[in-house]
């Protein structure tokens, strides 16, 4: 049942990596809770929370791309073994924390110190889910793996800010 | 029976899904002594309805949200809403340059009817422009706040018809139109306008004028005279300090002035809790969620709305 695979991808990240329909409906769940979140910041109404779910569908989507891309180029620069499908599935599993985030806006509300340490655990679990996902999936030392997770955001800025820097180079040069 | 592992995953799916929900539906906390605008339930000193664009019946909305052009049954029940919930006053923020004779009419009577019972205070704060059916709404505040600068007046009716006939011969296009009275097609662009359409036209220009004129002089009853009126109501637009002059208006100001305005007429000590009755309620968000429709992504709305427009004659703009 998808639900047992649900609980173990989530509390037993140990039993290895979950089937693709799991990870689906995991990422899912997060879109719909961050599109929420969106919606209330912006006051959108049920048009316009549609409207930040499919930009996050399309803005998630290209972002699992340059993260995945990035965490795979490193772990393969430190001796990682594991294939390109296991970087996506490993970094799709270990974003399930972001779920959360709705019940700690609501926090937010109560208590602003609240709402914001249980942020900061939020995003600590999402990194360390990373780390061990790709320690586990490209059996790397946790040293290895904290460096693989370091480096890859490193390269991720630097893409961003080659990004920028790309077409005003062309544009002003050419 | 589930197993706990399911129960678990389960519960900590509704919970997750819950809490988000709950920020999306009822975000904004209240909060006071600093005037704030709540979009959620709950009670609130001041109803604020927002009038924007095009005043229509049909209205507009925009698929990232609402408020392309301003619904006047949308207006209306905002309007009923807030006299049910029993606040102290409704703010209008009107930036609209007119819209159809009807929508605007039945705004303006259904804000009068709340005005006339005297338990709600009504205060107009106008924008970039308030103008023609856009002052016609306006016109049923106790108090109308308008910028220096902001445009308004334009008070008068128009029915334009247009003669393509010699467009169409050149393109090749000709129209056979079969009707049951001679007035049933009237205002045709397919042929020039016959003197007895123009004689009917203009009696209907001069009822829907009358009645435009008149409901400004109930609204404003004791602050301006027929005569005053009768100088200014000729289609020309004013900015605000000439209609203050002109006495359309009755302070120059913004919308924070007309809070003020609205705290001193409410007699309201504290800083008033402002709620946006225009923002959907989850009801109304749930309705329209499901009622979403994929054209509204797509031009072909746009060119459905002019079409709409061609089909009313008679309109208070510009």
């Amino acid at each position: 049942m998808i639900l047992d695979d649900l609980y173990n991808s989530w509390f037993r990240p140990g039993l290895g990596r979950p089937p693709l329909p799991v990870t689906v409906v995991s990422i899912v769940l997060v879109l719909i809770v961050l599109s929420f979140n969106a919606a209330g910041l912006t006051n959108s109404s049920a048009g316009g929370w549609l409207g930040w779910l499919f930009l996050f569908l399309l803005g998630g989507g290209v972002g699992w791309f340059w993260l995945s891309a990035a965490l795979h180029l490193m772990a393969r620069l430190l001796g990682g073994v594991g294939s390109v499908t296991d970087t996506l599935g490993a970094t799709a599993q270990s974003l399930w924390p972001l779920m959360l985030t709705g019940a700690a806006n609501s926090a937010l509300q109560i208590s602003s110190r609240l709402g914001l340490l249980f942020s900061l655990g939020i995003n600590l679990w999402v990194v360390v889910n990373l780390v061990r996902s790709m320690a586990q999936e490209h059996q790397l030392p946790w040293v290895r793996a904290v460096l693989c997770f370091g480096g890859a955001i490193v390269l991720a800025e630097l893409a961003l800010v080659g990004l920028i820097i790309w077409p005003l180079m062309i544009a002003l040069g050419m | 029976m589930l197993r706990q592992d399911r129960l678990i995953a389960l519960a900590l799916i509704a919970i997750c899904l819950l809490a988000a929900l709950g920020n999306w539906l009822g975000n904004v906390p209240v909060q006071r002594p600093k005037p704030v605008v709540r979009t959620g339930d709950g009670a609130a000193d001041v109803a604020l309805i927002p009038i924007s664009g095009v005043i229509t019946f049909a209205g507009e909305s925009n698929p990232l949200g609402r408020g392309a052009t301003a619904g006047a049954q949308t207006i209306m029940r905002a309007v009923r809403r807030a006299e049910r919930d029993g606040v102290k006053a409704i703010l209008l923020h009107i930036n609209s340059p007119g819209g159809s004779a009807a929508a605007a009419q039945a705004i303006f009577a259904e804000l009068m009817r709340v005005r006339q019972k005297g338990k709600v205070k009504i205060v107009a704060a106008m924008a970039d422009a308030a103008a023609s059916g856009g002052y016609y709404v306006a016109a049923a505040a106790d108090h109308i706040v308008a910028n220096p600068s902001t445009v308004t007046g334009s008070i008068g009716v128009i029915v334009r018809v247009q003669n393509l006939t010699d467009l169409f011969k050149k393109v090749g296009v000709q129209t056979v139109t079969i009707k049951s009275g001679k007035f049933k097609d009237i205002a045709s662009v397919y042929r020039p306008i016959t003197s007895s359409e123009t004689d009917l036209l203009k009696t209907f220009v001069n009822q829907s004028y009358q009645q435009f004129f008149e409901a400004i002089l109930r609204g404003r009853q004791g602050k301006i005279t027929r005569r005053e009126l009768e100088q200014v109501a000729d289609g020309r637009i004013l900015t605000g300090t000439a209609a203050l002059d002109a006495k359309l208006v009755d302070s120059l100001g913004n919308y924070y002035d007309a809070v003020d305005k609205v705290k001193e007429l409410t007699g309201l000590k504290t800083e008033p809790v402002i709620r946006n009755y225009l923002a959907p309620d989850w009801r109304e968000s749930l309705q329209e969620l499901l009622s979403l429709s994929l054209d509204q992504w797509f031009p072909e709305r746009q060119l459905n709305h002019l079409m709409y427009w061609n089909k009313i004659p008679l309109a208070l703009m510009e």
